[in-house]
């Protein structure tokens, strides 16, 4: 007997080692394919969770090995965060993912300077280039008229391929923003954002006053964004001697500001003119309405600069009436292309009919007509041959307002800006940027309180109470019984 | 395993305290759903509202389970299940589907909220599926283990207890220990058996094949745990 009950303890406890080893090895083998083999499914409607072509591109063009850190603790850990990462491990053999809880490991928090948890380091120990992804750029939200999060915006995938492609470049781009002459980068909600957009997108970026500074040896590219103040002979002469070094620099007007001198440069220099109009689109397919007003949709032409923007169907948006038109003089020293215009019913007006216009008045347009909105122009320096000189001249500021260069637009207009600084500076085959993702937070109506209360009712009141009712009907009828 | 799984449902649904769990169930839900979705989140994603759920079903699922192996010792039950030409495995799997239709039956009260989002946003609806199938898989294991402790006392008010004090165990062993480690090693060992941690890929919208096996095999292996203790009681 006692045999017996000790041979059944002895089977009992052998299968049960058995069946603990069997599910241990189970999971075990699963959690090894899973890190090499895809056993997951993205069924987020943006595709959150899934690395997008762009990324890949980018990612097939790493060579060296790359780590990222993902620096946090184990209470702010993001598994949202963790698994985009990832992906971007089990994609690139070049790249490791390494976990740093900041909290023990205060060196690393020195080293890289890590402000925040949820921060990102990726670095190249090849070329020894890093890039700090600090939390706060990761996701952005937007708050409804409640003052709490209605949608979140993921901008983790953009980063962190910039940032794989800033640390693997042997030469990122030295991009210098112009202030000094009221440009709307003056403004910090703008310069944040355009500056932020342009180091997302691997550049460095830095600003540039030209009415106290020179343009410094390793400036790649200048940006000139909206002055509202003339550019005086002394900075005109700072900006010819840099196009005679095979300067770029790319220029967008304020419709609403005159600038005689520089206009007068770009005139003699370039051949170009920018009209002090405000141009319009009388085919309403070229509109579309806006809460400031309403966009206009400007036609893309094909070029070199803009053929893959055109084969991927991308659509812009300037601000319709602030924006002024271009008019380029043929040169055989200067080859200009057109990069954007209005359709073949676009309306060129002076700022009273616009006004006009805009009021439902009668109004008369100056000109008809394709109206160019967007200029690419280069030529060889006349003192400097051997080099290249490149302008781009856009008719409005507006390109790169915040709202139309933000990476969750519907519009392209941030790729048709990073498209065209990387082009300018000789990077042809630059990777579209990556756009963003909005993640898992679904928008949804903001409830009036009304509305608010009694959904509230009857689901934390009437449900519940009905099915205690229930039960206690249910005591009763047992009890009867 | 019909023939107990009808039994233990019928129980149940005969009895107050299958209409309290799903109340209770009900109500912790609804104050959730109310504050994270409709008002501080306002978002049509459900999995926000299962991801406090989980921590409400600490307290909900020791009610669930506390009575399904020991009331029938206590009340002496037990020795006409075990004598009877049943297989401790069918005793045990009934059991625990009876109370999976409980879990389930309580989530169908679920569904009036889906309609409001559907009214007021625009919840995906594989997002939202993915979220109710991984707070079903999580369900299950908590049953398992309920079931578990259950068997191994006669007391009820003992087996809600112990239920309860396992589960804030585990939790407090993801939420206080496994943070304090220093070997990454053993970080990631610890993260990865985390029940909670493993439930975050289905409120992200990832349906992951591993986290379904981890969710299965658990609930499986605290299953066979059971049947080894009845299998033990039968042949003692």
């Amino acid at each position: 007997m006692n045999n017996n009950k000790i041979k059944f303890k002895a089977y009992g406890a052998a299968i049960t080692a058995l069946v603990i080893v069997a599910v241990i090895l189970l999971n075990v083998i699963f959690g090894v394919v899973g890190k090499r083999y895809n056993l997951k499914v993205d069924i987020t409607k943006g595709g959150v969770f899934t690395l997008s072509n762009e990324t890949k591109n980018v990612l097939d063009m790493v060579k060296k090995d790359i780590t990222i850190y993902y620096a946090t603790n184990a209470d702010s850990r993001n598994t949202g965060y963790a698994e985009i990462l990832d992906n971007f491990a089990k994609y690139s053999k070049h790249i490791t993912i390494k976990d740093v809880n900041i909290d023990l490991d205060p060196n690393f928090k020195k080293t890289y300077q890590v402000e925040s948890y949820n921060t990102v380091v990726v670095e190249c120990p090849n070329t020894g280039k890093k890039r700090v992804i600090d939390s706060s750029l990761i996701e952005q939200s937007s708050n409804n008229s409640k003052g709490t999060v209605a949608t979140s915006v993921n901008y983790l995938e953009s980063y962190v391929s910039a940032a794989v492609l800033y640390s693997i470049s042997s030469d990122p781009l030295d991009v210098y923003i112009s202030v000094g002459h009221g440009e709307i980068t003056e403004n910090t909600t703008f310069l944040d954002h355009l500056m932020s957009m342009l180091y997302s997108e691997a550049m460095s970026v830095r600003v540039l006053d030209l009415t106290a500074e020179q343009i410094p040896e390793n400036a790649d590219m200048i940006l000139i964004a909206g002055p509202k103040m003339d550019f005086t002979a002394d900075e005109i002469k700072k900006v010819d001697d840099y196009f005679e070094k095979g300067g770029r620099v790319q220029f967008y007007s304020n419709p609403a500001y005159s600038l005689p001198n520089l206009n007068a440069y770009l005139n003699d220099s370039w051949k170009i003119q920018i009209n002090n109009d405000c141009v319009s689109d009388d085919d309403g397919k070229y509109l579309a309405k806006s809460s400031i007003g309403s966009y206009l949709l400007p036609v893309i032409k094909e070029s070199d600069m803009t053929k893959y923007l055109s084969a991927i169907g991308a659509k812009f948006r300037v601000q319709e009436g602030e924006t002024n038109s271009i008019k380029v003089t043929e040169n055989k020293n200067i080859q200009a292309n057109v990069l954007l215009t209005t359709s073949e019913k676009g309306i060129s007006l002076t700022r009273d009919n616009w006004v006009k216009k805009n009021s439902r008045q009668s109004y008369v347009a100056q000109n008809n007509g394709e109206q160019t909105i967007m200029i690419y122009c280069k030529k060889n320096p006349l003192n400097n041959e051997s080099t290249t000189a490149r302008l781009l001249v856009c008719g409005s500021y507006y390109m790169l307002y915040d709202n139309f260069i933000d990476p969750s637009s519907n519009y392209a207009d941030k790729d048709l800006v990073v498209k065209s600084i990387n082009y300018m500076s000789g990077i042809e085959d630059a990777p579209v940027s990556v756009a963003s993702k909005q993640v898992l937070n679904e928008q949804m109506k903001v409830l009036e309180i009304p509305k608010l209360v009694s959904y509230g009712v009857i689901l934390v009141a009437a449900i519940p109470v009905i099915l205690f009712i229930w039960g206690v009907y249910v005591y009763i009828r047992r009890k009867r019984l | 395993m019909k023939a107990v799984y009808k039994r233990e449902l019928n129980s149940y649904l005969n009895n107050p305290m299958g209409y309290v769990f799903l109340g209770i169930f009900v109500l912790f839900f609804s104050v959730i759903f109310c504050y994270i979705n409709l008002y501080s989140l306002v978002s049509s994603n459900i999995s926000y509202t299962f991801s406090y759920m989980i921590y409400a079903m600490l307290v909900l699922m020791p009610l669930l389970t506390m009575r399904l192996m020991s009331e029938e010792k206590a009340q002496k039950t037990d020795q006409l299940l075990l004598t009877a030409p049943v297989k401790a495995s069918s005793i045990i799997l009934g059991k625990f589907f009876a109370a999976m239709t409980l879990v389930l039956l309580a989530l169908v009260f679920t569904l009036p909220h889906i309609v409001i989002l559907v009214i007021q946003g625009n919840p995906g609806f594989l997002v939202t599926l993915l979220a109710y199938i991984g707070f079903i898989l999580y369900s299950s294991v908590y049953v398992s283990i309920g079931i578990f402790i259950s068997s191994l006392t006669e007391n009820q008010v003992i087996s809600a207890v112990l239920t309860f004090a396992i589960f804030m165990g585990l939790l407090a062993l993801e939420i206080l220990f496994v943070p304090g480690i220093q070997s990454p090693t053993l970080y990631k060992i610890l993260s990865g058996i985390s029940f909670a941690s493993r439930y975050s890929d289905f409120s992200m919208g990832v349906f992951n094949l591993t986290s379904l096996v981890y969710y299965a095999s658990a609930a499986f292996l605290f299953l066979f745990f059971t049947v080894r203790v009845t299998e033990k009681r039968r042949w003692a």
